[in-house]
Parts: C-alpha cells; structure tokens; sequence
C-alpha cells in the first residue's frame, strides 16, 4: 500500500508541471502585451523593453517556463501588474477562504442529499421519489449565478434575514455554500439512489430478507455499506466541478477567494495572478483526485487485494 | 435495405415490413424515447426554443426592437404589447429573450461541435492504437482535466479576447478532456468485435476502419454526451457574459441581460428571473433529452 502511495504521489508531479505548462502556453500565446498593463499611461518604448528585459519576456518560451516553474515551486509566483504586489500573498489572503467554501458546501450536500438517496431508493414511486427527481433537475440545469441572485432576493432583500454580501461572520457563509452545494447535491443525491436501488437488488439482500431481518437493518446495515462506495468516491472528482462554482460564487457574492481573485485578474489582465489562480486550483483538482483513487482503493477490498499482491495500476 | 431478392418479388415492402421486421431499430428507439414524458417535454421545449430563434426576426426586430432604447416604456410589467414586460433602457424583454436564444444556442451548439471533432480525433486514436500512444495521450487528457471546465474556458477567453469565435473555441476546447473519454471507451468497446476484425482482415485502411466501422458504432454514448454538454455550454455562455468575459453589454445575452439587470434588482426583480428561467430552460430541455437519450440508444449506459 505504501508503495502504491508513494508510486501515485511521484506520478502527481508530471500532471502538476503538465497543469502549469499548459496553463502558461495558453497565457504566452495571448496576443496582449504584458507592458501596456504595467505602465498604463506612462508608456514609453524604451520603458517598456526596460520592462521586457526585467521580466525575460525576451528570452525563448521555454527558459521562460522553466523560470516560471522553478520560482513557482520555490513558492515565488511572481508580482502581479496591477497591485505590485507579491500574488503570493493575494493567495494567501484567498485561498483558505475558497476552501473553506468548498469545505462547508461539501458537507452541506454530503449530509442533505445520501439521506436524499436512500429514502428515494426505498421508496421509488413515492411523491418524495418524484420530488428529488425534480429538484435534481433544478441543481442540475439552473446557472449558479442565477440561484445566487434568486436566494439574494429571498433571504436579504425580501426577508432581511443575511447579508447579499461579503464574507465577515459565518451567517455570510450560508447563501455562498447553498448555491455551490446545490449542483453537487443533485448529482449525488441522483447517484446515491441509483446506486443503493442496484443494492437492493442484490441477491445479499434478497438472502438477508429471506432469512428474516428487519427491513430496516437490511437497508442500513446489509445494503447501505455497498450503495455508499460510489457516491462518497466520486466526491473527488467533482473537486473541480465545484471550484468552477466557486469562481462564479464568490463573484456574485463578493467572497474574497481564489475564484474572484482569478476573474478580476483576467479583468484586468494581470497575467501573474491569472496564472497563479488557475495553476493552484488545477493542483488542487490534482490531489483531490489521488486522494480519492487512495480512499477508493483503502475503502473497497476488491481493490485494495489488487494492490496488496502487488498488482499493475491502471 | 438490405432485403433478399426472393422476398422483394413476391410481397410488397410494406408486407415484408409486417412479416419480418415488426419493428424498425429507429422505431424502438423513438417509442423507448417517447415513453419517457420527462425527455418528450424537453424536446418540446428545444422545438420552442429553436423555432423561436430561428424567427426571432420576424417576431421582433433586433435593431429596432431588442436594442434600440426606449426610455418612454422604462420598466413597464407584462401586457399583451411587451409580453414580459421592458427593461431599464425600455427595451421588450421577450425580444431580447428570442434574440438571446440565437446566441445561446449557437454557441452552445458550436462549442460541442468543435469539442467532438477534436475528440474524437483525441478518443479514437488512443483508443485504437492503444499501447503507447493511447497511455501519452491519457495523460495528457489527464492535466487537461484538471483544470475545470470553467476555469479554462475563461483562461482561454482571458488570453484571446472575448468575441463569438473565441467563446466557442473556448468552450469547445474545455469540453476535450470529458468528452474524448468518452470516445476513447467506446472506441475501446467495438474495437476487437468480428467486424473491425473481418474489415481489417480484407485490407481496409486504418482511417476507413475507424471513421466507417469504429466510430459509426460509437454513435449512441457519443451523441448523449454530446446533448448534456450543449447543456453545460449553454450555461456556461451566460456564466462568462455574466462575469463580463463572454458576450458584451448591448447584445441580448442571457447572462449580460441578468448582470445589467442586477443593478435593478430590488425594484425589479422580474428582470434577473426572466432571463434566468431561459437558461434554466435550455438547460433543463437539453438535460431530459440527454437523459432520455441515453435510455433510448443504449440500455446499458443507463444510470
């Protein structure tokens, strides 16, 4: 298992530098020119070569890059344009507040939508079956931004119970995590059920019932243990769904985080930060996804017999 | 058709029809679909929606109508003149809805289809060749799919500029990563059945094998995934217009109409919501049609 571990965390870094690589092409190939952004209105062309000289935006694309990289990982990312500010400390600022978001809403749609998905599953005709069908197509198919702005009207506009925005007492948390749970809630509630219907269905089940156990042991002791595995597992894979919806949450919602610090960067072309941003949360995204294939092989036998006898990844 | 010659004389094609084959593939597949009321009223609301734009023109006229300001009929409530009422600057809100569904749909469509030529070069050749090249070709499927989906479409909008073409490439290129892995194990499945084997067998070229028998099976998982992500794109569009990176301020996009509304919004919240349910809409219809698609062409991938 150590070995697996240690095999998966050397074969992280190739993606992390890929993550990096890709996301500074698609900032080299931009046909902006970085020194219009710094100087603004005092431009000059012998300031501005000044600038390119300083910068090394003169040097070949991949000694640039490999600049880039070496600082990054040094944990230099570089100065942003507009603010002449180390974007190591805008990221700082930012990014416990973003995951601290993801962090609660995770939780939020976690805890509401597997009771959600069992009690749909046990019951499947039933009005409540019908309910979470529908309310899975709400968190499914409304824009985030919109639900934010329909809550907003709610809860602070028509009721005056929260704050539309900001992020300075844990009540301001509330709205920002409902919007961003909501999608992922519809999207496991719906796995969830499907999934613990597939358990049911079992021939472990049938047996358990045969034999006599209460119908609500066989539920949540016989079937529940197999129906969890593939939701709780996918909740890794969403990492990145989420902090797409965290970008267009904190905007709306004026949250000082990752998302808003990259949409206001690219707004204002400030390509360090804009780098930055998009390379932390594609990391992010990175280890998520390595955490969750390790829980999946520690949590399913199957899989974790396959690793133990020293067995190939996929 | 392919029908022995023997049965061509003696019956009509109809009779054929009735003795042979009681139903056609096409038709079960419909009746499977149709039995799905879900997927039946998401195609109805497409249907609207597509008509609509398409005679956006001829309901109202854009320049006239759906951008032209005028401050006489500022924020008036629905009547049979302005079906949805008018905005800030007196513009009709259901002209500028109809408008905004061209754009949205465009896009979105566009955006898919740029995407799934792309992957299903990407998905059929690391699916076909496998070994190698199919493992370099993952992992660099891999990073792409780190970075998420939004993130990159507003990465690529950032550094080119925000016009239409740029919006679709971007969208296009975000849907890579989900959609050739899709491709890819589809690809997998049909690749070692008998027919890829006997057109191998005869000498066909590899291109002819992948596109005239490997892709052509390929079509039932491709065309659901294709329908969730004009889903995803079409909210993805107004999420950039609304952040102010997609579609600019006078022009009728969703998202760009709910953001400028949003100044409005305690007075006027009819103006966020209008727009808002047509994305929700779209989304939603292109969403049950996915679904009910997925139960139609294949059984198995029903979740």
């Amino acid at each position: 298992m150590i070995r697996y571990i240690g095999k998966r965390l050397l074969l992280m870094l190739p993606v992390v530098i890929g993550v990096i690589f890709v996301v500074y092409l698609i900032m080299y190939l931009s046909p902006g020119d970085a020194t219009t952004t710094i100087l603004g209105t005092s431009w000059t062309p012998e300031g501005a070569e000044a600038i390119r000289e300083q910068l090394g935006l003169n040097e070949p694309f991949f000694k640039q890059f490999f600049t880039y990289l070496f600082h990054f990982f040094q944990g230099d990312l570089g100065t942003s344009y507009i603010t002449k500010e180390a974007v190591i400390n805008q990221v700082r600022i930012s990014f416990p507040n973003t995951a601290l978001l993801v962090l609660i809403s995770m939780t939020l749609a976690v805890a509401v939508s597997i009771p959600i998905g069992i009690r749909a599953a046990v019951k499947p005709n039933s009005f409540f079956s019908a309910f979470t069908t529908a309310f899975a197509l709400v968190g499914i198919a409304a824009p985030g931004f919109w639900i934010a702005l329909l809550l907003v009207l709610l809860f602070s506009v028509k009721l005056g119970w929260l704050h539309a925005s900001g992020l300075e007492t844990w009540k301001d948390a509330i709205l920002p995590s409902i919007v961003l749970a909501l999608s992922f809630m519809a999207s496991i509630s719906r796995m969830m059920r499907s999934s613990m219907i597939e358990a049911l269905g079992m021939d472990y089940v049938r047996t358990a019932r045969a034999k006599g156990v209460k119908k609500h042991r066989v539920i949540y002791r016989h079937a529940l243990g197999n129906a969890l595995l593939p939701p709780l597992t996918v909740i890794g894979s969403y990492i990145g769904e989420m902090l797409g919806g965290a970008v267009i949450c904190e905007t709306v919602f004026a949250i000082p985080g990752m998302g808003r610090l990259m949409v206001n960067a690219v707004l204002q072309k400030d390509t360090p930060s804009v780098l930055a941003s998009v390379s932390i949360m594609a990391i992010c995204v990175a280890i998520m996804s390595l955490i969750t294939d390790l829980a999946y092989a520690f949590f399913d036998p199957r899989i974790k017999a396959l690793y133990m006898r020293g067995g190939k990844s996929k | 058709m392919s029908t022995p010659s023997v049965d061509k004389k003696t019956m009509s094609r109809r009779e054929y029809m009735k003795t042979y084959r009681k139903t056609s593939r096409l038709k079960e597949m419909w009746d499977v679909f149709v039995a799905n009321r879900l997927a039946v009223l998401g195609l109805i609301i497409i249907t609207i929606f597509v008509l609509l734009a398409l005679f956006a023109n001829v309901i109202a006229d854009y320049d006239t109508v759906a951008i032209a300001s005028n401050p006489v009929d500022r924020f008036q409530g629905p009547s049979w003149k302005h079906l949805l009422g008018t905005d800030e600057m007196g513009r009709d809100i259901f002209a500028r809805i109809i408008h905004g569904a061209r754009i949205s749909l465009r896009i979105g469509v566009l955006s898919v289809l740029v995407g799934l030529v792309f992957s299903c070069i990407i998905g059929a050749t690391a699916g076909y060749l496998g070994g190698v090249a199919d493992d370099i070709i993952m992992r660099v499927i891999d990073i792409m799919a780190c970075i998420p989906r939004i993130v990159m479409a507003i990465a690529i909008v950032a550094a080119f500029g925000s016009s239409e073409f740029n919006m679709i490439m971007a969208l296009g290129i975000a849907t890579i990563a989900s959609m050739s892995r899709v491709v890819r194990s589809a690809v997998l499945s049909v690749r070692d059945t008998e027919y890829v084997e006997a057109a191998k067998a005869v000498g066909q070229n590899t291109p002819k094998i992948v596109f005239s028998h490997i892709l052509v099976n390929c079509v039932a998982p491709i065309i659901v995934q294709s329908t969730l992500a004009i889903a995803t794109n079409v909210m993805s569009v107004s999420s950039l217009s609304f952040l102010g990176m997609g579609i600019a301020a006078p022009a009728p996009e969703w998202g760009c109409m709910i953001a400028t509304a949003r100044g409005n919004m305690r007075q006027y919240p009819f103006l966020v919501i209008a727009p808002g349910m047509a994305i929700f809409l779209t989304s939603m219809a292109f969403n049950l049609v996915g679904d009910g698609l997925r139960d139609a062409l294949d059984p198995k991938l029903k979740r």
